[in-house]
Order: structure tokens, then C-alpha cells, then sequence
């Protein structure tokens, strides 16, 4: 059944790369602007082999990585923070709501004045984006661990390290996994954008530089290769939602 | 010797509705001596205060007026040596019985090899032998509650508090838990304070009975339960069980 369902999954696939494919060799597409799917392979087979896109790939994952730390940092504080502390919470809340409505990709044009051309915007572009879901999770995580915890640590003598480590913030990891999820989504999309413009490495320079020489093949092979990179980075966020919460037996 | 002292405890929870403030008195000058060993109930019909009577005897709300003391110290905040077991077990759904066990031991800085001995022990005691590496989710309500049990008697605590311990088991899984809480009571020695609406439970546990009135609460009956200990079950057929039952019904239908 289970077979059956998957080999249905795969079909719908084989169909749009065959009629595409089809089109082209027909010559019903213009070849200059979308090439066929073979083409494309053999694109990506010689751009893997020569390592090329291996380099770009490895930038772009250094920046993702850089930037997601960041914004797993500062989210996690300040969720953490907000959440507890009522003081903090009325400071920083405006500031947040003000900033959070802005998609990152509109910090564009700031950040490269402010950080140049490179590595830097991108990891505040990241960082900026990843920040919101993080946060956000964190917040509603906190705040919704549940009284009876408390007060059942409490009367078992717990310290106050003890209270947080070991009550609030595994009571909360349900939800701030779901952030860390989302967030890595939005840090894939963010660095993408932020190459595009601001930088002379990695995969979003990369397509941007073969659409200026009109080399579509290598525009679409690098398209590939950010859509399978994105998709196995979260399913590896799903992964560290298991290890990370070995104790839920739902699946977010 | 005096375990616990409540001198003309009062509790009013204040609501705002509409800008107007309203004030409900819950519990109206209570005050009772707990003996030191002793299995007290506290019988009361749903929402007469019972639960918030205890969360002040454990420290986790103070009285609006009066005074409480635990061994002559007055109570401000909740401490180890009075473990309170919730009706929902407050068991830490992300750690293992072991852990969960653990938790008030590490507390203690007990360590690691100590602490994982202790445990076992405990949770031997409570017969979930073969389940140390379960989580929460994975256990029924009463290897639930038996682990939260587990949990409060590891540290040793003089206090155990609990708060309608069995309420939400089946009442086979009930009858089973209040015949093993009289055993560990034997080996522990400690005071017990159960919450209850179930006059049956009551009396087949307790040394003594208080029943409070429905809200305000107020103290209406304070009587010693004068049948023999060991108690077993079949204690509930017998006719001066069945009459103490019967009298304490009719007490709270008032």
C-alpha cells in the first residue's frame, strides 16, 4: 500500500520531466531560456565534478549556519527573557512588533551600505530573518510551561538553575523546535536573496552570474541545487527535533 | 508533637469584572493541629477550597489573613520537607521515571551513582520495576501517579501532601494505590495531608477526618477514625465503616 502510494508520489514527477523534456526536443520550448532536463543534469553532473558548485554550496552553507546561530542566540534570550521578566517584555515587545512586519529582503540595500559586499550582509540577513520564528516560539514556549511544573519543582527543593535548565526550558523545546524549523527555512531563503545582490560567492551569486551570460542550463542546475540543499536541511531540523524531544511522540 | 499549625487562616481571591472589584472569600477562618505521623483527610465537597487550603499548607500561595506554621517555622514558600502529589502528577513529561525520580535528589546534590541507586529503590517501592526508562506519555494514570509517589518519598520529605492523588483513576487502579499508599506510609512514618471529595477514601486511610463546608470553607467536623490498622479492604463491608461513611455523606450534602 504504503509502496504503491510512493510510486504514485514519483509519477506525477517522471510526467512533468518527460512532457518537459518532450517539449524541448520537439523544439516547442526555446532552449536558450529553459533547457532540457537532461541538459540540466549533465549541467549539474560537470559542475559537481569540476567542484565548482560544491564551493558555492559550502558558502552559502557557512553563511546559513553563521547567520542561524546568531539569531538562535539572541532569539532564544530574548524570548526567554521577555517571557519571564515583565520589564523587558514592555522594552523590547514595540521594538520587535516595529521590526517584524519589514521582510528581511527589504534590509537589502541597507545592509550592503552598512556591511559592503561579502559575508557580513549575509549573515545579518540570515540572522535578521531566522530571528522572528525563533523568537517568537521561544516566547509562546515559555510562557505556556504549565504552573503545575513549577510548583512541582519547587517543592522538590529545586534551585533556581535547576528550575530553569532542567523544568523550563525542556518544557518549552516543543515549541522552540518548531521555531528552529521555521527558522532555518527562512535563513535558506534569506541567504539566497542576499547573494542575488550583496555578495560574489555562493549559490545566489551563482545563478544571478549565469542569467547575466545567459547560461540557463547552469541558472536551473543551481536552482536544483538549492532546492535539494533546502529540503535536507530540514529534514535534518526534523532530526534534531527527535533528539531534541525525545519525549513527544507527536510529530510537528 | 504539632506537625502543622493553622491559626485563623482566611483565603478571598480578588476578580476584576466590569471595573468593579469583587472579592470571594474561599476558606473563613480556619484553624487546625496536625500531629506529627498522622494520615489527616480533608473531605469537602468540589470547590469548596479544599485544594487551595493545601497549596498554602505547601507554600505556594500565602493566606490573606492568619498564620501557618510547619514545625513551629512559619510557612513562606514551598520547601522538600512537604512534597505535594498533584491529582494531574505533575510528572516532567521530558524525563524518564528515573529522571523524574531523580529530580528532587539532585536537588539535594546527591550524586550520580547515589542518586540512580536511591531511585531504583524507590521505584522498586512503588513496583514500576522494568519502566525506570519510560517516558510519561508512555504510562497509564496509575503507573503515573506511582511514579509521581515515587518521586515525593525519594527525598525523604516529613510532609506528604496530596491533593486528590486518585481522582482521575478507575476505581479498581484506585482501590490498589490507597492499599499501597498505606504500606509505604507504614515504612515511612510521615505525616500525610490528602485533599479529598470521596468520603470512602477518607475513611479507610485516615487516622483523622476534617470536612470542611462548602464555600466559605470552615472547619464542621473534626473526628479521630478509630479502626484498626493494618486496614485492608474488606474493612469497607464491615458496619461501623459503612456507618462512618454514611454519616460523613450525609455531612456533605448538608
Amino acid at each position: 500500500m504504503k509502496l504503491k502510494y510512493n510510486y504514485r508520489k514519483l509519477l506525477s514527477i517522471i510526467a512533468i520531466i518527460a512532457i518537459w523534456e518532450l517539449l524541448c526536443d520537439i523544439g516547442y520550448i526555446n532552449i536558450k531560456i529553459l533547457p532540457s532536463p537532461y541538459v540540466v543534469l549533465l549541467t549539474l553532473y560537470k559542475l559537481i565534478i569540476s567542484g565548482s558548485i560544491l564551493i558555492d554550496m559550502l558558502t552559502s552553507l557557512w553563511r546559513v549556519i553563521v547567520g542561524f546561530l546568531i539569531a538562535v542566540f539572541l532569539g532564544g534570550i530574548t524570548g526567554y527573557f521577555t517571557a519571564t521578566n515583565e520589564k523587558t517584555r514592555d522594552f523590547l515587545i514595540p521594538i520587535i512588533e516595529i521590526l517584524r512586519p519589514i521582510p528581511p529582503v527589504a534590509f537589502i540595500p541597507l545592509s550592503i551600505l552598512w556591511f559592503g559586499i561579502g559575508n557580513a550582509p549575509a549573515f545579518f540577513l540570515v540572522a535578521f530573518g531566522s530571528f522572528f520564528p525563533i523568537y517568537t516560539n521561544t516566547f509562546y514556549g515559555i510562557k505556556s510551561v504549565n504552573k503545575i511544573h513549577i510548583d512541582a519543582a519547587l517543592c522538590l527543593g529545586a534551585s533556581h538553575k535547576q528550575l530553569v535548565f532542567d523544568v523550563i526550558i525542556p518544557a518549552a523545546m516543543p515549541f522552540i523546535t518548531v521555531g528552529l524549523k521555521t527558522g532555518i527555512g527562512v535563513a535558506w531563503f534569506c541567504v539566497i536573496a542576499a547573494e542575488l545582490v550583496g555578495a560574489q560567492s555562493g549559490l545566489g551569486y551563482m545563478i544571478q552570474l549565469n542569467r547575466l551570460t545567459l547560461q540557463s542550463e547552469n541558472v536551473i542546475a543551481g536552482m536544483v541545487m538549492i532546492g535539494v540543499i533546502g529540503f535536507l536541511m530540514s529534514k535534518m531540523m526534523v532530526l534534531i527535533q527527535k533528539k531534541l524531544v525525545p519525549w513527544s511522540n507527536r510529530t510537528l | 508533637m504539632v506537625k502543622f499549625e493553622l491559626i485563623n487562616i482566611s483565603k478571598s481571591f480578588v476578580k476584576n469584572d466590569n471595573k468593579c472589584k469583587n472579592e470571594t472569600l474561599i476558606l473563613n477562618d480556619i484553624s487546625l493541629k496536625i500531629n506529627s505521623g498522622t494520615f489527616v483527610s480533608i473531605l469537602g465537597p468540589s470547590g469548596c477550597g479544599k485544594s487551595t487550603l493545601l497549596s498554602i499548607m505547601a507554600g505556594f500561595i500565602p493566606p490573606s489573613k492568619g498564620e501557618i506554621k510547619f514545625n513551629d517555622i512559619p510557612v513562606i514558600e514551598p520547601k522538600p520537607s512537604r512534597v505535594v502529589i498533584f491529582q494531574d502528577y505533575g510528572l516532567f513529561d521530558w524525563k524518564t521515571v528515573q529522571g523524574n525520580v531523580e529530580f528532587g535528589l539532585k536537588a539535594k546534590n546527591i550524586p550520580k551513582l547515589k542518586r540512580k541507586e536511591i531511585a531504583q529503590y524507590y521505584i522498586d517501592l512503588v513496583h514500576l520495576k522494568g519502566s525506570e526508562n519510560k517516558y510519561p506519555h508512555e504510562l497509564s494514570g496509575g503507573m503515573k501517579q506511582r511514579a509521581a509517589i515515587a518521586r515525593a518519598i525519594a527525598i525523604e520529605p516529613e510532609c506528604l501532601l496530596m491533593d486528590e492523588p486518585f481522582g482521575a483513576l478507575d476505581s479498581q487502579t484506585r482501590n490498589i494505590l490507597q492499599d499501597e499508599i498505606l504500606e509505604i506510609w507504614k515504612k515511612t512514618q510521615n505525616t500525610i495531608v490528602l485533599v479529598t471529595h470521596d468520603e470512602d477514601e477518607a475513611v479507610f486511610l485516615s487516622d483523622r477526618i476534617i470536612v470542611l463546608s462548602n464555600s466559605p470553607a470552615n472547619v464542621i467536623i473534626d473526628e479521630d477514625i478509630n479502626l484498626e490498622r493494618p486496614r485492608f479492604t474488606e474493612i469497607r463491608l464491615r458496619k461501623d465503616f459503612i456507618e462512618k461513611k454514611n454519616n460523613l455523606w450525609q455531612s456533605l450534602r448538608k
